[in-house]
């Protein structure tokens, strides 16, 4: 029998999700400022609009809504419908911008910005206004960094359920005891690698002849995009518009950066070095890093696609990055990876989006811990099949701490690796049911769940409106882990058949 | 006999010597088909989109047709001063340029981009105008009117 959810329960749900949107209501007023300044007017009053909306619809779920202690499922649900009313809301100025073709388009845009995909359905970006554009590129940030994670710092009466709203993030792992310790250093650590990060792509646009106001602009939407591993950009051509080596490695750096836990940031800022040698998920996103980079450059090589041997490198390793740390900027066309870099290329592609970056950072896909607990599992299995029964068999990792390998962890990654694995696969089929061959709606779905942004050239504005709800959905549950979508339908589904 | 000989040696070379015969492309096509037009000279119009961006020996200046853009990369001895970009602002320069066509061009790291060898000047520049929607401003005044209602109705 299924137990039908209790009103409290319910009130204490909107009233949390009212709580984070009224926060998140006044993070237009940041764009808004910037249309004012530029006399943008038309976006100055899409994004007072978009305000409005957030502020009266917040005030309504407070209204509704029950202050108290969340506990661990209403947590869950909180996060996972807190990121479809920050979609809508998203999307309001966006929508009103006239860049998309309806509003369905525009909050394809938002979730992909907010789960730091970077796939999009918008039309004529390069005539964008700045304003608007600033704000595709700042959604992206806030989502890199946590919807929840801002809220914790300003919560302070959900109680014990800071954590569990923490965990439905995505993220599992506190870099200090205090969740809330957790959330500053996060943000701080942020704000220092957008000061680093913006002042040398500035520089670089600079030296390139880019006016001030413009390479200011661009620098700081190219550091959210890339350090968020989001992968908008402010011109439609990615990072190719800018045809510059340097600013390449910048960003390439950037993405790296924004893929490593956060956890391994601090042990590296506070001089543990050694930390980076001895980590699961740095030893496993260089294994991967490195399989799928040769793949991709023998596939390159066999196909021919590149004349230089320096550009099958330089084009391999930018996208194996690309993809593995989920960011989906982009040096060649979309059409391209479709005629010229041949299957085996793509296969490296697809690979590198699935497995994806560390936990604890701002990448999509399985994630390197669990990649690495998949292999130690099999070499602990290995073990207990050759050596004697009475043998006792511990597989040991090293995670920021030596840790035991516990069956429960083990069975709890090997959970979440089927589900991708489902969603992948589930996107490519239903692409495929829609005409598209289904090896190019594979790598579009991989991209999607994985929230990496890589195209073959599927997302488009004349896509059908199914495959974009589908690529919604995937971007949605890919961000959040699954077990906070997951547990928000079981929810809907106890409040209607439960008793 | 000889005269002939020329004229027919001369027509040959017109028509089949890619540096001579351009082919008008459009920029959508080019993006979505390169290997099709994979080191041919080729004739494009679009407008120029942001600003040119200097890089050794030359400058890049992307034109978009509205349906593709393309980075054509224009020699520093070619360079004839300043194009003006399209943004949220304006509508850029419109230009028409005939130029070597890579689909991963050797010189520039791969990059799919076109080498000028001539570019000509269409139409100038010119301010967009946005003129301001009432719609929206009704809108929001009376958003913003409900939000203080909602304000003063907690205080």
């Amino acid at each position: 029998m299924i137990l039908k959810p209790t009103t409290k329960s319910v009130k204490l749900i909107l009233y949390y999700v009212g709580r984070i949107s009224h926060y998140f209501s006044f993070l237009f007023l940041l764009p808004a400022f910037l249309a004012l300044l530029l006399r943008e007017w038309n976006p100055f009053f899409d994004f007072l609009i978009g305000f409005s909306l957030a502020f009266l619809m917040a005030k309504v779920f407070l209204r509704y809504g029950e202050k108290g202690s969340l506990k661990h499922k209403e947590a869950l649900s909180v996060v996972s419908l807190l990121w479809v009313v920050a979609m809508f809301f998203a999307a309001v100025p966006l929508y009103l911008s006239g860049h998309y073709g309806s509003f369905l388009d525009a909050c394809f845009e938002a979730m992909s910005g907010l789960a730091t995909t970077g796939l999009t359905l918008v039309q004529d970006l390069d005539h964008m206004a700045y304003s608007t554009n600033f704000w595709r590129h700042f959604i992206m940030f806030i989502g890199g960094q946590g919807i929840v994670v801002a809220g914790i710092l300003i919560l302070s009466t959900a109680g014990g359920a800071l954590y569990e709203l923490y965990v439905g993030e995505g993220r599992e792992e506190r870099i200090f005891p205090n969740i809330v310790r957790t959330a500053k250093f996060i943000w701080t650590a942020s704000f220092i690698y957008l000061l680093l990060g913006s002042s040398t792509l500035f520089i670089s646009l600079k030296i390139a002849g880019m006016p001030v106001f413009k390479a200011i602009f661009h620098s700081l939407c190219l550091f959210m995009a890339a350090f968020d591993t989001g992968g908008f950009t402010p011109h439609s051509q990615s990072i190719l518009y800018y045809h510059n080596f340097f600013l390449e490695i910048v960003t390439l750096l950037l993405m790296l950066a924004g893929t490593i836990n956060f956890g391994l940031h601090y042990a590296l800022w506070f001089g543990d070095r050694k930390e980076i040698l001895k980590n699961i998920e740095t030893k496993s996103l260089f294994i991967t890093i490195s399989l799928t980079w040769i793949l991709v450059s023998l596939g390159l090589l066999l196909n021919r696609s590149y004349l230089s041997i320096f550009s099958v490198y330089r084009k391999g390793l930018y996208h194996i990055l690309s993809a593995h740390s989920g960011t989906g900027y982009m040096t060649v066309y979309p059409s391209q990876f479709a005629s010229q870099w041949g299957e085996v290329a793509l296969v490296g592609v697809i690979l590198a989006m699935a497995l994806g970056g560390s936990a604890c950072s701002t990448a999509g896909g399985i994630k390197a811990l669990r990649v690495g607990m998949f292999f130690k599992t099999l070499k602990l299995e290995v073990k207990r099949h050759l050596l004697p029964l009475s043998a006792v068999v511990v597989e040991k990792y090293h995670h920021i701490k030596e840790e035991i390998l516990k069956g429960e962890v083990a069975q709890s990654a090997f959970f979440i690796i089927l589900l991708y694995l489902f969603s992948y696969f589930f996107g490519g089929v239903v692409g495929s049911l829609l005409g598209y061959p289904f090896f190019y709606a594979l790598f579009e779905s991989v991209s999607a769940t994985a929230n990496v942004g890589l195209s073959v050239g599927i997302t488009s504005p004349s896509m059908s409106s199914l495959l974009k709800v589908v690529y919604i959905f995937q971007m949605w549950i890919g961000r959040l882990e699954f077990i906070s979508v997951l547990s928000l339908l079981g929810l809907i589904y106890a409040l209607w058949r439960g008793k | 006999m000889r005269r002939y000989l020329f004229l027919l040696l001369f027509l040959l070379l017109f028509f089949f010597s890619s540096s001579l015969w351009a082919d008008e492309v459009s920029l959508g096509e080019l993006v979505s088909n390169p290997l099709n037009y994979d080191q041919k000279v080729i004739e494009v119009k679009g407008e120029v989109i942001g600003d040119p961006l200097r890089d050794s020996g030359g400058y890049w200046v992307n034109i978009s047709d509205g349906k593709g853009t393309v980075g054509v990369f224009v020699k520093e001895v070619d360079w004839e001063g300043k194009l003006q970009g399209g943004d949220y602002n304006r509508r850029g320069d419109i230009i028409s340029v005939k130029g070597l066509f890579s689909a991963s061009c050797v010189k520039h790291g791969g990059d799919l981009d076109i080498h000028a060898q001539r570019l000509i000047f269409l139409k100038e520049s010119k301010p967009q105008l946005r003129p301001l929607e009432a719609r929206k401003v009704f809108i929001s005044l009376l958003l913003l009117f409900l939000v203080l209602i909602s304000l003063f109705l907690r205080s």
